[in-house]
């Protein structure tokens, strides 16, 4: 009896020590389970959320650059066109003229410094669908640090519109450089013009040569803003080609690159505006450069291939 | 760089207006209200000239909007799936501890 419930005892720990070993051998299954598939997921994408972070990091640059770049046009060519306020002598001198003044001078001249605005209003209508494509550009990469494991056939689609962009800040710059986006102050112009004419009239010699001189350097100045006003919006545009140029290059080489290099060349990118901020500007060797960047990109087979490709929204 | 005839027409409209800008605002009220129409017009020309150039540089279309429209659904439908694959492994992760 003695010996009979001594085997049962046996028996009985046998089969709760074999219980314990399964269930470590299942945990150790389990837990090898869980970490093969996410290792494999990273290694088979290559990715990782710091490579999507640094991406989502230069896309948001390259749309904040990009809006900065697009303002700056903007009131450029409001500017071109833009007439100084009235003088309240003139139209005090308006209204003295007047035999009689009824509602239709009063209403003129309450709406004439308001402009005709069905012009300007399509060009800003262009320039602000410029900038939702930049920002939906931006957009793409969202939600990239939490989906980056299943996400690098979409990104490597991305790459097109990285450079699409890029060429259309190149496109615009080459437009500042040739004048086909006119750099003027128009309403000092319109001043200075005003101005001189005034002063031309005066009879005194020595005080009409005084004034003169005065406008002449008004003159100087204003020629120094507008250069100065076309600088600022070039460099903008490269600082976005540059930076665009690099958003390009992480979404090429996603899957390659270590997280490292990546990380360095999104802090290149992000890093590039106060690099240009302190130069002094070579706007056309500048430009050069970029035309020439370009130019590499649509000779590139691999680019070429991929701005020639039909879009497939 | 030199300026093509695009740069050129527009130079010369916009040194046309400026002259036209300047003889407006010396004139007395009633001249300018029977120039304001005229003015109005060449200045909407022009902006329609500075449009067209604009647009030459514009490379996007609608349908690449579209299709980055396309790109950022995907991209969010992989970050679901991979919230969904965090939460699998979760709950394996916590039943390999009870076992």
């Amino acid at each position: 009896m003695d010996q009979t419930n001594r085997s049962d005892n046996y028996t009985w720990s046998s089969a709760i020590e074999h219980q314990q070993e399964e269930r470590i051998k299942m945990k150790y299954r389990l837990t090898f389970l869980v970490g093969f598939a996410l290792v494999g997921c990273v290694l088979i994408s290559g990715c990782t959320k710091d490579k999507a972070e640094a991406i989502m990091a230069v896309s948001g640059q390259f749309r904040d650059e990009a809006s900065i770049a697009l303002h700056q046009i903007r009131t450029l060519i409001t500017m071109s066109l833009e007439m100084p306020a009235n003088d309240p002598s003139k139209m005090v001198e308006d209204l003295e003229e007047l035999k009689t003044f009824s509602d239709k001078e009063l209403t003129f001249l309450i709406n004439e410094s308001k402009p005709d605005t069905s012009g300007s209003n399509a060009i800003n209508g262009e320039l602000a669908s410029i900038e939702k494509q930049y920002d939906t550009f931006a957009s793409m990469f969202s939600s990239l640090s939490k989906g980056f494991l299943f996400s690098v056939r979409s990104v490597q689609k991305a790459q097109e519109y990285a450079i699409r962009l890029t060429i259309q800040m190149i496109n615009l710059a080459n437009e500042l450089q040739t004048g086909k986006i006119r750099v003027r102050c128009n309403a000092k112009r319109i001043i200075l013009v005003e101005q001189v004419n005034l002063d031309k009239a005066i009879k005194d010699s020595t005080i009409r040569k005084e004034r003169l001189l005065a406008d002449v350097r008004l003159i100087n100045e204003l020629g120094q803003q507008e250069e100065s006003l076309k600088k600022q919006a070039l460099l903008q545009c490269f600082k976005v080609a540059e930076i665009g140029r690099q958003v390009a290059e992480l979404i090429r080489n996603y899957d390659k690159l270590s997280i490292h290099e990546i990380l360095a060349m999104g802090q290149q990118a992000l890093s590039l505006g106060s690099q240009l901020t302190g130069q002094p500007l070579d706007l056309v060797r500048m430009l050069d450069k970029y035309k020439s960047i370009e130019t590499s990109i649509r000779n590139d087979s691999y680019w070429s291939q991929i701005l020639s490709k039909p879009v497939t929204p | 760089m030199e300026k093509d005839n695009d740069a050129i027409m527009l130079e010369t409209l916009g040194t046309a207006i400026t002259q036209l800008q300047v003889k407006y605002r010396s004139c007395g009220l009633l001249d300018r209200m029977a120039m304001k129409p005229a003015l109005d017009e060449l200045t909407n020309d022009y902006s329609n000239y500075q449009l067209r150039l604009l647009k030459e540089g514009v490379i996007c279309s609608n349908d690449d909007l579209k299709a980055m429209e396309a790109i950022k659904g995907e991209i969010d439908n992989a970050a679901e799936a991979q919230e969904l694959v965090g939460a699998i492994a979760k709950t394996i992760a916590f039943i390999a501890a009870k076992a």
